[in-house]
């Protein structure tokens, strides 16, 4: 890179200006004197990881028919994963309380809301196209939204096996903020389904005013349930289905114990605890890796809540990362009545895949903390 | 100015097939690895000159990856480029990895970075080292945000929009920055 030809080629942002040949001087200079750092070679574990990744990004797709694997924060909304929702229709029609207790029995947190009657019944139904999507009520605390919801299709074609919600739908409060969808709800035999949005902000309102909007949805039929969950599977909805309703926030437990611990030289601080009925979520700064957190209580641990459920699909938590660099550990558990002095232990987590080296380091880290009451 | 596409390392990537590249990513693993493996050797320049050993460089180009996976799906095509928003995420990590020993990272290694390339002729050998030598003094003058600019262009071989995007400002404010900076290095390399 020495002649004036090749200078202008590669620097002509910089170099088009003009001919002054102090300029040509100074770039030429610079391109050399940076040619050493510019022709480094990443070692090989560099792409070692990127195949890791790859190799995650594959598993994660696979796991999304049914849940997100990494729900989607602080943005419009997500291109991320359809909600997939088991719909057996129920031939005699809705019963209420006793389906959605079933609906929910993988999810504790859910199955809580339900069994408590913690959710508002709503019975609001949109038609499009001859398909009738209702909104049978709502939930919401300062961690999530939960919406129950049916389909029923013409009276010419047969019950419907399950149906999606594609991912563009768009939830959004009185203030215009778009919440984020976290899960693609539960199955039931009662033909009925769920959807959770995740709360992931401080939430001072005791009313939340929603606005939803599914611009289309899709829907399987029994003879295709055998068939891989491919797009070709689903027949397509054309919406939109719109509601506007109001949902009381359930009171929830929040501390922010704004700690940070050192440990095996990564210090990590647990900014914000937030236990409602439905889960706990644990925020997290300058976590730089996969971890997992188990909380506990005074020595109760969440094994002896697992040993206790074992129905509960402990895969419904996760960890998020926002933009802004928080970690968000969620575990679905409705954890509101534990007292006493609580432990939360985050540790590197699983690999992100098989043989997975790249960035695990440091921790665990220990927090302690109290929880006021529910307010 | 023109936004020429630099030429260096191994990333050279037609517009049309980078674009084609990123709207698959988001569903396609195999895409989102091409992209990474393209960009991967400018990142670990980049973090290597921003933290002055292997080791760390390595270790920061890794995390990106991780981190550019988990935060795939908020990807917007219509906001940073594909190669802007990784580096933006290279520049965060190695804002919260250093954050806990010092305020801020300083580019004091960059100017060192700065050598003379072989030459076989002994008077353009000399010739090299003394420019070698005035250009690292001169580098030395500039502020952190100026060093860090004079990376992004010269060691990541980031377009000015893309530069722009890295860094959260406009072209043109990146245009009269590097137009400045180039003025004040010129001074500083013929007056020392």
């Amino acid at each position: 890179m020495t002649t004036s030809r090749c200078l202008h080629d590669a620097y002509g942002d910089l170099l088009s200006r003009g001919a002054d040949p102090s300029d040509l001087e100074i770039v030429a200079a610079l391109d050399r004197g940076f040619s050493p750092a510019r022709t480094r070679i990443p070692p090989a574990r560099v792409f070692t990881t990127i195949d890791q990744v790859v190799e995650a990004h594959r598993a994660r797709l696979r796991r999304r028919w049914w849940r997100p694997a990494v729900p989607k924060l602080r943005q419009p909304l997500p291109l991320v994963l359809a909600v997939l929702v088991v719909l057996l229709l129920a031939g005699a029609g809705y019963r209420a309380v006793p389906l959605l207790e079933r609906a929910f029995d993988g999810d504790q947190g859910a199955h809580y809301v339900m069994t408590e009657h913690l959710a508002t019944p709503l019975d609001l139904s949109q038609t499009s196209n001859g398909y009738t999507l209702t909104l049978k009520g709502a939930y919401a605390d300062a961690n999530q939204v939960l919406l129950v919801l049916t389909l029923h299709g013409p009276d010419t074609i047969p019950p419907l096996a399950e149906f999606s919600i594609f991912p563009d739908t768009r939830l959004i409060d009185a203030g215009g903020a778009a919440i984020s969808p976290d899960s693609g709800g539960n199955m039931s035999e009662g033909g009925v389904a769920s959807v959770t949005y995740a709360i992931t902000s401080p939430l001072d309102a005791n009313t939340l005013h929603l606005h939803w909007v599914i611009p289309h949805l899709s829907y399987r039929l029994p003879a295709d349930s055998g068939a891989p969950a491919s797009d070709a599977a689903f027949h397509p909805v054309a919406g939109p289905f719109v509601f506007d309703f109001a949902v009381p926030v359930q009171p929830s437990r929040v501390a922010e114990p704004m700690e940070t611990v050192m440990a095996g030289g990564e210090a990590v601080t647990l900014e914000r605890v937030v236990v409602s009925p439905t889960a706990a979520r644990f925020y997290l700064r300058s976590v730089a890796m996969s971890v997992t957190c188990a909380p506990s209580v005074d020595g109760w641990t969440l094994d002896e809540w697992r040993a206790a459920h074992p129905a509960t699909d402990t895969s419904l938590g996760g960890l998020t990362v926002t933009q802004d660099g928080l970690a968000i550990c969620s575990l679905p558990f409705p954890l509101m009545q534990a007292t006493g002095q609580w432990t939360l232990r985050v540790e590197p987590g699983a690999p992100l895949s098989a043989g997975f080296q790249g960035v695990r380091r440091g921790g665990p880290w220990v927090f302690h903390f109290t929880l006021p009451a529910a307010r | 100015m023109a936004d020429a596409r630099p030429w260096t390392g191994a990333r050279f990537l037609a517009a049309d097939d980078e674009r084609a590249l990123v709207r698959a990513a988001r569903n396609d693993p195999d895409a989102f690895g091409e992209l990474c493996r393209r960009y991967a050797p400018d990142l670990y320049r980049y973090l290597r000159l921003r933290v002055g050993n292997d080791e760390d460089a390595a270790d920061l180009t890794q995390q990106v990856f991780v981190r550019a996976l988990a935060a795939l799906p908020r990807y917007r095509e219509r906001g940073a480029p594909f190669g802007a928003w990784l580096f933006r995420i290279a520049r965060n990590l190695v804002t919260d990895a250093y954050r806990r020993q010092r305020p801020a990272v300083s580019w004091d290694g960059m100017a060192e970075a700065l050598h003379c390339p072989e030459a076989d002729n002994p008077e353009i050998a000399a010739l090299r080292r003394e420019e070698a030598s005035r250009l690292q003094t001169a580098v030395r003058h500039l502020r952190d945000d100026e060093r860090e600019l004079i990376a992004l262009r010269f060691v990541a071989g980031l377009t000015l929009a893309e530069i722009a995007a890295v860094i959260g400002t406009s072209r043109s404010s990146v245009d009269r920055r590097i137009a400045r900076i180039l003025q004040s290095l010129k001074e500083y390399y013929h007056d020392h």
